[in-house]
């Protein structure tokens, strides 16, 4: 019968060590096996949630989530490689879901507006326990966003991405660059109440619902296909449109 | 491991609209920010000329810290970093069988010194606090939620881990608002102790998800938990504090950003405008004496701030950390508060 009890040596490579304790960040540690554990288990009792890892290499050589780990093993974590030519290597994660499609914690009710403005299906359930939150993620096939570790080591939790900033432009900014989703940016065509598709609607047909002067000064509208908002390029358009630009948008307008 | 002193340096001064707080300086530091907060936890003079500053990213359980030393011109002879970890260390869990999360204190071999359950925590809460230590070897740790809830806990707890109060800091309090409105909890960003032992917090709240974000600083009352007072400012429209200090004459100084709330028509949704850095001065019963946002090239927040003991013939003068917004290196502004009444 194997023995499963010693210790292991660690080392988390570059933001991963953002979830470890700091006497552990930026250098090896040991750390005690009392059974037979697999890597997902022992990486995620460390602190590091299995949606921020792309590369795990067992003793030097790449292996997946389920490996069992046994007494003197050498582990290297590594979060997503921005540049650097992994093909040799075990993609741990699974392959990206065909379209991109998130839901977001309670927490993040900002992120989520900000997510519809750029025209991403950006689910928002609002005030759900954290069971029901990993549960659309995996049937629906969204990707979970949030800031609660404990939710992204949800077993269930294929594809997750833990927001390192407060701030909800930051978080934009780390999403649009983790996933790589610039060129699928298109401003100004989803509701930011229900995120919905938005649709051109002639000004006749909705003229009863608008003010004064706004029936006096714009002509073009759109509607959302859904809950039935109207939108129309108002005094905060310039202001919208700043935010776009510091998010790194250069193409700007009706992209339909 | 030291990086050698190859810094980019340019001196600012750019006085204020109200002519009461001038830039005296902004210095860059190769030192890459990825946490937040930053603080920074200490300066001091050497005899040298020059100083010692230390600045930290990150929370108590997670965190990165420099020590940086300039010579008497203010050129930065060296940038270390700063491997002396804290003890005891302090980490959360969860115990089979208890409802609350726990804090728990070990040593550097692993061993539980103390472990204490978290006030509030037994509904869904976020495994990273804010831990503040205190002078007394003793605690200040707030409580993210997980849930629509209008309260952030706070708890104030000794040396040796046992609880002395409990605060639910509520968005009601902060907002005048009826029970039970509100469904958003206060996002607590900086605490700090005064003089005195009572305890300054500072952040930002909003009644609604996506309402505009309004900056406060309350003081609490160090004995009991109590809130003494509390003041409340919008800015340029969206506004948040990140760090809140007493002045040694007893002033309130908190930093943080504002800007413009952007508002599609007919929506109650708010965006944050362009940031900007924020300087708010209170006097010691929270009424406002000054408040003032920066329009700098390269920074777009004040992050945190400590009082100078050099000061000028005009005025207390402030050390300011913040980011530069291009490159994510430090920056440190010197500012000059005169004629505050």
């Amino acid at each position: 019968m194997t023995d499963h009890t010693g210790i292991v040596t660690v080392r988390a490579y570059a933001e991963l060590n953002d979830f470890l304790p700091k006497k552990w960040r930026q250098r090896e540690f040991t750390y005690p096996l009392n059974g037979g554990f697999s890597l997902k288990h022992l990486i995620e009792s460390a602190g590091i949630p299995h949606t921020e890892i792309e590369i795990i290499l067992l003793n030097g050589k790449s292996v997946d989530f389920n490996c069992i780990v046994k007494p003197g093993d050498r582990i290297s974590v590594y979060p997503v490689f921005e540049s650097l030519d992994i093909t040799p290597l075990l993609r741990l994660r699974p392959e990206p879901l065909r379209k991109t499609r998130f839901v977001l914690d309670v927490h993040l009710g900002k992120l989520a507006l900000i997510l519809r403005l750029l025209g991403f299906d950006a689910g928002f359930p609002g005030n759900i326990p954290d069971e029901e939150l990993a549960e659309i993620s995996a049937g629906e096939g969204r990707i979970l966003l949030t800031r609660d570790t404990m939710l992204l080591k949800r077993s269930i939790v294929t594809h997750g991405c833990y927001l390192h900033s407060q701030d909800p432009e930051e978080q934009a900014h780390e999403i649009l660059e983790r996933l790589d989703l610039r060129e699928s940016i298109k401003p100004f065509t989803r509701c930011l109440d229900c995120g919905a598709f938005l649709e051109t609607v002639d000004k006749k047909e909705i003229i009863n619902r608008l003010e004064p002067l706004t029936k006096e000064y714009y002509n073009e509208f759109k509607r959302c296909s859904q809950c039935h908002k109207i939108y129309w390029k108002g005094s905060h358009f310039e202001s919208i449109m700043g935010l776009l630009q510091r998010l790194g948008v250069n193409q700007m307008g009706d992209k339909d | 491991m030291k990086y050698l002193l190859s810094i980019i340096f340019l001196l600012v001064t750019a006085a204020t609209s109200s002519g009461t707080i001038e830039i005296l300086s902004e210095r860059y530091y190769p030192i890459d920010l990825s946490l937040s907060p930053i603080r920074i936890e200490g300066y001091q003079l050497l005899e040298s000329g020059g100083t010692r500053i230390s600045v930290i990213e990150g929370s108590y359980c997670q965190s990165n810290s420099w020590i940086i030393e300039t010579d008497s011109l203010g050129n930065t002879v060296s940038i270390d970093v700063d491997s002396v970890y804290n003890l005891p260390s302090l980490s959360m869990a969860e115990f089979p069988g208890a409802n609350e999360r726990w804090m728990v204190a070990e040593d550097e071999h692993g061993d539980t010194l103390w472990k204490c359950p978290l006030e509030g925590t037994d509904i869904l809460y976020f495994d990273q606090p804010m831990i503040i230590e205190l002078p007394d070897g003793g605690y200040l740790v707030e409580c993210r939620p997980d849930c629509q809830t209008n309260v952030t806990d706070i708890q104030r707890n000794s040396i040796d881990g046992e609880m002395l109060w409990h605060l639910s800091l509520g968005t009601n309090y902060l907002l005048d608002l009826p029970e039970p409105d509100g469904e958003v909890y206060p996002f607590v960003e900086c605490m700090r102790e005064t003089s005195s032992g009572d305890l300054l917090i500072g952040g930002s709240v909003s009644q609604w998800l996506t309402s505009a974000d309004a900056c406060f600083v309350t003081l609490i009352d160090g004995s009991n938990g109590k809130a003494v007072w509390k003041t409340l400012e919008y800015a340029l429209g969206e506004a948040r504090i990140l760090d809140v200090i007493e002045t040694v004459s007893g002033y309130i100084v908190a930093v943080g950003e504002t800007a413009e709330s952007v508002s599609p028509q007919n929506q109650s949704y708010c965006f944050w405008g362009a940031k900007q850095p924020l300087l708010i001065v209170l006097d010691d019963e929270g009424t406002l004496l000054n408040l003032e946002a920066f329009n700098l090239e390269k920074m777009d927040s004040f992050k945190s701030i400590i009082e100078l003991e050099e000061h000028s013939t005009d005025g207390n003068e402030f050390l300011i950390a913040g980011v530069d917004s291009s490159t994510c290196e430090l920056v440190l502004v010197r500012v000059c508060l005169t004629n505050i009444e």
